[in-house]
């Protein structure tokens, strides 16, 4: 029964999602919109219902498993692919590496230490 | 609705690659089980390319495997939605650091995306691979639907995130050693931003914390990129 009632929380997101979509004649999808509504109840709600953590771990924990279909329908883009197999990696890879750095750098020069008590190295430069 | 509308019948042969694919998924699962390996050896990637193997060897159609696979397919909806409940789960990690988070995670996506566009227009892809990477910074069930509205190629945008994700799993800790960048706040929100939901699975194994900052920063991330980028490409 909580499993049936954690898919119904799932169901009703959607469906509060695509009827806003709808609405308001919005081009994001609707599963997206359905993510802002379910945290936005839950926040009301004020704990995640048993059912739905079950079923949401669950989907989230196997969810490669609901994507090989989902890789394996690029068969059908193989020849497209194929011309643009080198620029296609070099982009991923610049693309990739670049922000990686520069998140974690940005966040690491902004954010307060995550110990205050604890004394830090002295740093040499300046910054 | 009469009967013969609903979703194609799998049948026997349907059937037959739905089994084998559960069945793979489950062999590699404990496969990468015994060997402690989580960055090489992903269940999805290897499952993926033993299958078109074996579809390319015998020369199968397409379609005749996806009369099983679609099946599985159906629930993309309902894991994206899923991914409100660790998103809400993690919500007091946002209080602590809110600027900097906010901050890092922007920059981090914006350049993710637009550093593939922009490379894209310099190689002159075509506008429907334009916004198919326009949605690289984005968690691949999210990108899915967020392709389909800007005029991308859906099924390409998943491959592209799954990817990026894989390799930037494997070089991630070389960049953190080389620059320096211990805070385990920093590492987890970069992954999250980057490397998605298969670098969450990473952060999660190396500590509590990493894996929440990556969880989170996974999440707003895809549901902030996905409610702009559509007015940015429309």
């Amino acid at each position: 029964m909580q499993i049936i009632l954690g898919i119904a929380w799932l169901c009703l997101s959607l469906l509060a999602g695509e009827a806003v979509k709808d609405i308001a004649q919005l081009a994001i999808p609707a599963p997206v919109l359905a993510v802002v509504i379910l945290v936005a109840v839950l926040g009301l709600y004020g704990r995640v219902p048993e059912g739905l953590r079950l079923v949401a771990e669950f989907l989230l924990r196997h969810m490669a498993l609901f994507f090989i279909p989902v890789l394996v329908g690029m068969l059908a883009l193989s020849e497209r692919l194929g011309e643009i197999l080198l620029p296609l990696s070099l982009i991923l890879i610049v693309s990739t590496v670049v922000p990686l750095l520069v998140t974690a750098w940005i966040f690491q020069k902004l954010a307060p230490p995550m110990d205050a008590a604890k004394p830090e190295e002295p740093k040499h430069e300046a910054d | 609705m009469r009967l013969t509308e609903l979703p194609a019948w799998p049948g026997l042969e349907g059937l037959f690659w739905l089994l084998l694919t559960l069945a793979l998924y489950r062999g590699l699962s404990i496969l990468r089980a015994r060997l402690q390996e989580t960055a090489w050896a992903q269940p999805l990637i290897w499952g993926a390319i033993i299958l078109c193997a074996l579809l390319l060897g015998l020369d199968i159609d397409l379609a005749r495997y996806q009369l099983g696979g679609d099946w599985l397919i159906y629930t993309l909806a309902l894991s994206t939605v899923s991914i409100g409940v660790p998103i809400y789960d993690n919500r007091h990690v946002i209080r602590a650091a809110a600027v900097p988070f906010v901050t890092a995670m922007g920059l981090g996506s914006v350049l993710a995306a637009g550093s593939a566009v922009a490379m894209a227009g310099w190689l002159d892809f075509d506008a429907a691979l334009r916004a198919t990477l326009a949605t690289k910074s984005i968690t691949s069930p999210m990108a899915f639907g967020v392709a389909d509205e800007i005029g991308g190629l859906p099924v390409l945008a998943m491959g592209v995130v799954i990817v990026t994700g894989n390799f930037g799993v494997l070089v991630a800790p070389k960049i953190f050693a080389t620059f320096g960048l211990t805070d385990e706040r920093a590492q987890g929100l970069a992954l999250g931003v980057v490397t998605h939901g298969i670098g969450t699975a990473e952060a999660v194994r190396r500590s509590a914390l990493m894996g929440s900052f990556a969880g989170l920063a996974m999440g707003v991330n895809g549901v902030l990129t996905s409610l702009i980028l559509p007015f940015v490409f429309l």
